[in-house]
């Protein structure tokens, strides 16, 4: 009876063999029994049917067991050649982005782990393209997830679920881990999961500087979820502790009356990621332009098999990492990595910032698929959206109006807004090009989602639909306490009459919790003159970020009230200019959709990057000569006088100029060129500082002239 | 009557010329080689070629004129060095007195600046005979100083009728490069928190500034200064009155001295590490936070009578929004004035 439960079976077999404890866990999991009745439902034979084996390859430092053990996979292969299933492919693609190193080819790096390509028990195949290698794990009859027995410095660990990363989908590209993984557990899920615990990789340090532990064991089990929750429990660990394996077990859940099969005592002197680490390294991660290039810094590398491809990357990583890569043994290397991680964070947040405010034409646009599950609501969830919104509008009929035919007022802490507008268009031929079910996309500061049709009318009119909106924090300066985007999913309900459009629509959830309520409606409307009129109401309650619940703004209305009213003017005065835009078929929309791929191999590092990198690389090379000053000097020497990088052109007899040529030095002779260019400027400023603070105290004074002026007055009068 | 005159190209020079020409002068205009002559394009006027550094390119320019304008200069306040700036300043209004002088011109109109006058750290109107008594004064300033030292000393020793006239912040159309002054409501209209300054300014119609030019020349006395001001105004005011124009929020941020001056210098360091010119420097910074208020009583005498700041500004901003010196996102979301539309369908041919 057992047989048939879903079971996962942990072995930890000290001083026994890797692949004599392997051979035991596949027998205890029921592994032979799945493949053939797998095999039998597919109705295949040996040599059609085919295997596909992905083991975790995400290997920096090939002298630590940071990736699924080579032998074990070919004892793998050798086991199911002997019982007939002779078409196996180890597939590899990777589950991190590595492309700042290079060597970094799935294929490359396998024959580096020591993969035998002349092996016939197997094939290999491997693609630095997701769809390929995504491909190539749908296709296979029998899916065989192989995962290291590791933490990571983010996920705190990283077993089964997280090697899925490997195969994902390009179309899930702008999902999040989590949501990737999910998505190849509901499409092509392995049909058995291993995980390789023979020589496991410890440490509160992660994957970025691995460290090898006997634990002597293997995790086996048909479902994903089983296995690392099993994994987890041998490291001691909560399994929701991992974001990926959090949003998966929320989605999905464990399977029912599961059986676990071997002992979950925690691994003997087992070290996992410190919480502070994880959470500074999830942050860091996170930080605009800088989070992928701040990871290859603090990475310990293999550097003879997988050079540096970027100069600043190369000198700061020579230098920090050895630093951290200590911090299970060393607080202090340990408080440096938290720190380091949240200043990166903040730098990334500042950037960002500063581009939400001052730049966004620098911001990506994004595209968020829906995340809620729409077969929860039935039509009438649609169709009562008018009757949802009436006593809400009926509240701001009286309102008085601030500015421009526009009314707000406060009701239940969220803001009720109704805003006017008519365009000197005639109607017909602005809603010919101003769609309606798209009019929620036109509003101020939209910078990405999603957008679903649920039904529609005979002529082919979308009448329901889903949205994921994404906008950016109003107002934009909230960015600068932290404010979140704006990210809501919605139900809409679109009416059409001869002389008017409606949408209505109401939030149905705010996957980062950014909204408490976005609902409202715009209706385009014949006016009396034939002209296009245009009336937005909406009833809006946005998270406030942490600053204003400490300062708990709401107790001065003083304040709050022209931040409110500013605020909405300026999303109105955007929304119509969007409208006009989008009318005279001009860019409405806020951002830009290049896909950037990792800055430092396209040279597309930010200005404020660069120089941060620049200056991290000259701390760096400071502090790498700290005992030796004068060696020290002599660098930064030999680089300020490198001169520039092309002759000045020449003027011949005719009139001509002839242009040098640029010198055909080596990518690092190039950046470090340009390096000591940023350093000379650097210098500049550096040089201007005490004229700056001449000037500064000089304001200051005149601050305090002003002020003291003022009390004069105030005391004269 | 014929004139000649130099820095044609700029906004102050630009207007001159337009207002030459209207008022039936025949018109000859000095253009280094690699002048971008954008600002006097079909104008019905004289070309010459030469450089007011290169005394040599300088013979005969002036030969036939009455009147010389010498409104070349560089306004700016980074990108140059004090020594590039007293060259044109100084050197470069010598060179311009020698051959007029040479060519027997009567006179001479030297186009100062207000900045020479000082400023007040309190709203106090200045005059003609006000001294600078700043405790810092930027190299710009200097430079121009040391332009009217060596003009009229230049005019005494060559026996050439001098005049000098100072304009206030000078805004309008035709300025192809973007001068400072119309750089700052470019500034105010780019900043998303629509920051405003402590100080005051005199803001005055590029046109009132060449016609006063004329009067000047025509009307004034040799030796004189004459200030070419118009209203003077707090810089919140004249930012309420650019937002008002704009159909735009602001100014919503007062900043005081020290805040301005941060921004200035990250403004001007950034800048200096990306290797481009900067939008604000400290020394700008420094200068929104005090009183460069003015008279022009001396000259309204003789016949100045400038237009309101709002129709100075309103012929400004459209000037910005036609040549779109403000970015796209916020331009599309201004919703200008009649007084600004009326310039703007002006620029664009659309009213004659």
């Amino acid at each position: 009876m057992d047989a048939n439960r879903p079971r996962v079976s942990v072995r930890r077999v000290p001083g026994g063999t890797p692949g004599a404890v392997l051979e035991q866990v596949l027998e205890a999991a029921g592994f032979w029994q799945v493949i053939k009745a797998t095999r039998r439902a597919a109705d295949r034979s040996g040599t059609e049917f085919r295997i596909v084996v992905k083991p975790d390859l995400d290997v920096y430092n090939l002298a630590f067991a940071s990736g699924t053990d080579v032998d074990l996979v070919q004892h793998l292969a050798s086991l199911l050649c002997q019982r007939g299933f002779d078409s196996i492919t180890v597939l590899d693609a990777r589950n991190s982005d590595d492309s700042w190193l290079l060597n970094r080819e799935p294929l490359v790096v396998a024959d580096l782990a020591g993969y035998d390509f002349a092996d016939t028990s197997y094939t290999m195949a491997g693609s630095e393209q997701p769809v390929s290698a995504a491909l190539a794990w749908a296709e296979g009859d029998f899916r065989i997830n192989f995962a290291k027995n590791r933490t990571h410095e983010a996920y705190v660990y990283a077993l089964c679920a997280h090697n899925l990363l490997g195969v994902s989908s390009a179309e899930d590209a702008d999902l999040d881990a989590a949501g990737r993984c999910l998505n190849v557990l509901r499409q092509c899920p392995p049909h058995f999961n291993l995980i390789d615990c023979f020589v496991s990789c410890h440490g509160a340090a992660g994957e970025r500087a691995p460290r090898m532990h006997p634990t002597c064991a293997f995790i086996a089990s048909p479902d994903t979820l089983l296995a690392d929750l099993a994994g987890a429990s041998k490291m001691g660990l909560d399994p929701f502790l991992s974001p990926i394996n959090a949003k998966i077990l929320r989605a999905r859940g464990l399977p029912e009356d599961y059986l676990i099969d071997g002992d979950l005592s925690v691994y003997p002197m087992w070290q996992n990621v410190h919480p502070l680490v994880a959470d500074s390294a999830r942050r860091r991660n996170a930080a605009h332009g800088l989070g992928r290039v701040a990871a290859s810094w603090f990475q310990t590398v293999d550097r003879q098999n997988f050079p540096f491809r970027e100069f600043y990357s190369d000198r700061i990583n020579s230098f920090v990492a050895p630093l951290l890569e200590r911090s299970g043994e060393d607080a202090r290397a340990q408080w440096l990595v938290v720190v380091l991680n949240h200043l990166i964070a903040g730098v990334g947040n500042a950037i960002h910032a500063q581009h939400t405010v001052f730049a966004k034409g620098k911001l990506q646009r994004q595209r968020k698929p829906l995340e809620v599950d729409l077969s929860h609501y039935a039509a009438d969830a649609y169709t009562d959206l008018p009757q949802y919104l009436a006593p809400f509008e009926r509240l701001l009929q009286d309102a008085p109006s601030i500015a421009n035919s526009v009314g707000l007022r406060r009701y239940d802490d969220a803001v009720l807004f109704r805003g006017n507008y008519q365009f000197p268009i005639a109607y017909d031929e602005f809603v010919q090009r101003v769609s309606i079910e798209r009019s929620i996309q036109y509003m101020n500061d939209y910078i990405g989602g999603s957008q679903v049709m649920v039904a529609a009318d005979s002529d082919g009119r979308v009448t329901m639909q889903a949205e994921r909106n994404l906008y950016l924090q109003q107002p934009n300066w909230m960015v600068l306490f932290g404010g979140e985007v704006i990210d809501v999913e919605k139900i809409e309900l679109i009416e059409y009459s001869n002389d008017s459009r409606t949408i209505y629509w109401r939030t149905v959830s705010s996957p980062n919790d950014s909204a408490q309520c976005d609902d409202g409606r715009v209706s385009f409307m014949r006016g009396a003159d034939g002209c296009a009129h245009m009336e937005i109401f909406t009833h809006q309650k946005f998270t406030l970020p942490l600053f204003f619940h400490v300062a708990h703004i709401d107790m001065f209305p003083g304040f709050r009230d022209p931040i409110i009213e500013r605020g909405y003017q300026t999303y109105f005065d955007g929304t119509v200019a969007n409208m006009h835009a989008v009318f005279e078929g001009r860019e409405y929309r806020v951002g830009h959709d290049e896909q950037r791929i990792h800055p430092f191999t396209q040279n597309g590092l930010g200005d404020v990057a660069t120089y941060l990198a620049t200056g991290l690389a000259t701390m760096s090379e400071l502090l790498r000569h700290k005992d030796d000053y004068a060696s020290a000097g002599e660098w930064f020497a030999a680089r300020s006088w490198t001169g520039t990088t092309r002759a000045a052109p020449v003027h011949d007899t005719d009139g001509f100029r002839h242009f040098g040529a640029t010198p055909n030095g080596s990518r690092y002779d190039r950046r470090s060129n340009e390096f000591s260019d940023y350093f000379s400027q650097l210098e500049e400023v550096v040089t201007d500082t005490p004229g700056f603070f001449a000037g500064l105290a000089t304001a200051i004074q005149r601050d305090f002239d002003a002020f003291a002026d003022t009390v004069a007055q105030d005391e004269k009068s | 009557m014929k004139a000649l005159v130099t820095g044609a190209t700029g906004i102050v020079g630009s207007n001159l010329v337009r207002a030459l020409l209207t008022a039936g002068h025949q018109v000859r205009v000095l253009l280094r080689a690699a002048s971008d002559a954008s600002a006097l394009r079909l104008l019905p006027i004289e070309r010459v070629t030469g450089d007011v550094l290169d005394e040599e390119s300088l013979v005969g320019v002036a030969e036939g004129c009455e009147l010389v304008f010498h409104a070349a200069a560089i306004f700016a306040y980074a990108g140059y060095t004090p020594e590039e700036l007293d060259a044109i300043a100084v050197g470069g209004t010598r060179n311009v007195l020698a051959a007029a002088a040479q060519a027997g011109v009567r006179r001479v109109v030297v186009t100062s600046s207000t900045v020479v006058l000082g400023s007040s750290d309190r709203p106090e109107v200045r005059d003609e005979q006000s001294q600078p008594d700043e405790t810092y004064v930027p190299h710009y300033t200097l430079s121009k100083i040391r332009q009217e030292e060596a003009a009229f000393s230049a005019g005494r020793a060559l026996g050439l009728e001098v005049v000098a006239v100072c304009p206030g912040l000078t805004v309008g159309p035709h300025d192809y490069r973007l001068s400072p002054s119309n750089g700052s409501i470019v500034n105010y209209l780019n900043d998303p928190l629509r920051s405003t300054f402590p100080g005051g300014c005199n803001l005055v119609a590029a046109r009132d500034v060449a016609a006063g030019h004329l009067i000047a020349a025509l009307r004034g006395d040799s030796g004189a200064r004459y200030v070419l001001g118009g209203d003077n105004l707090h810089w919140q005011d004249a930012h309420k009155l650019i937002s008002e124009l704009c159909g735009t929020f602001g100014p919503a941020l007062t900043l005081n001295n020290t805040a301005t001056y941060l921004a200035g210098s990250m403004a001007e360091t950034a800048a200096k590490l990306m290797g481009r010119r900067p939008a604000v420097t400290r020394d700008e910074a420094s200068m929104a936070c005090r009183f460069y208020w003015y008279s022009s009583a001396a000259i309204t005498g003789l016949g100045y009578t400038p237009a309101p700041a709002a129709e100075a500004l309103a012929e400004a901003l459209a000037w910005i929004i036609y040549r779109a010196y403000i970015n796209e996102s916020v331009i599309d979301r201004l919703r200008p004035d009649a007084r600004v539309l009326h310039h703007l369908q002006v620029m664009s041919g659309l009213v004659v």
